[in-house]
């Protein structure tokens, strides 16, 4: 027996919390700017926000794996693809930013250990994180012009089971 | 109930992807990036052993992470170079993508 589908979330709403995902991914981009004390706690909260957003689609991403080994639009199983990989490069930025944190680990009482290694993968990969962000929301801008352009209603991922 | 197990998935996948990960630290990349590091204090500390009589100026303090020029980023870097330039590439690639999968001509001359 399947499990019941909880309450679509309105597209509406889905579209203001990518606007908070990016806005405070950009900032959070930005150390230099906007300081390391800022930087820090934004990005661990952003794993909050990334976890929410996935939750959001979690239909999208369920029905798309299910369908990887079968037949797949070719531009559906690159951004499939894409996440995949945009996943694995956050979970990286976030972990090596955890292990040479200055200010937040410290804060809770862990030891700051400077580690060369892990300070080069972090700006490796925050860069990376960077650019592909760009091509994923280039890859879903038809969606969000789309929705900025409509009245907000129900969810259309629920009701005509298109792409996030 | 379901938005929070589903959440709870995400986080395990999360913590897994981040226990995998950790492992690149016993790659030999990160050894050599280790000892490079090694060897640049050990070349540091001789030098000023070797310099320690000789009456100098002190060298200028050293920041406590040696951070690349990548950490310096600004708005514009980030929204145009990074984000912008992949983003819009992205873009005329689905466009060429979608218009040869509708068989229309391209525009303009031939």
């Amino acid at each position: 027996m399947a499990a019941p589908s909880p309450a679509p979330v309105s597209d509406s709403f889905k579209l203001r919390w990518d606007a908070l995902l990016f806005v405070a991914f950009v900032f959070s981009a930005m150390p230099h700017a906007t300081g390391v004390f800022f930087h820090e706690w934004t990005s661990l909260a952003l794993v909050a926000v990334v976890v929410t957003h996935l939750v959001f689609n979690w239909s999208w991403i369920i029905r798309t794996t299910r369908q990887v080994f079968s037949r797949l639009p070719a531009e559906v199983r690159f951004n499939h693809i894409w996440d995949a990989l945009l996943f694995v490069l956050f979970v990286l930025t976030i972990l090596s930013g955890l292990l040479v944190s200055q200010q937040a680990l410290p804060s809770m009482g862990l030891p700051w250990v400077p580690s060369r290694f892990w300070m080069v993968l972090h700006n490796m990969s925050a860069t990376g994180l960077t650019v592909m962000i760009g091509v994923h929301i280039a890859m879903h801008l038809g969606w969000v012009w789309t929705r900025l352009r409509r009245k907000p209603g129900p969810a259309m991922d629920a009701a005509k089971g298109e792409e996030p | 109930m379901t938005h929070l197990f589903r959440a709870l998935c995400i986080a395990m996948a999360l913590f897994a992807v981040a226990l995998v990960l950790l492992q690149l630290e016993r790659t030999p990349w990160a050894e050599r990036v280790h000892l490079n590091t090694l060897a640049g204090q050990l070349a540091r500390l001789k030098y000023e052993h070797a310099h320690a009589s000789v009456k100098a100026a002190p060298p200028p303090p050293r920041r406590p992470i040696n951070l690349s020029g990548r950490y310096e980023r600004s708005l514009v870097e980030v929204l145009i170079l990074e984000m912008g330039l992949p983003g819009a590439a992205t873009l005329g690639i689905l466009a060429l993508a979608r218009r040869k999968r509708r068989g229309t001509p391209p525009a303009g001359p031939r």
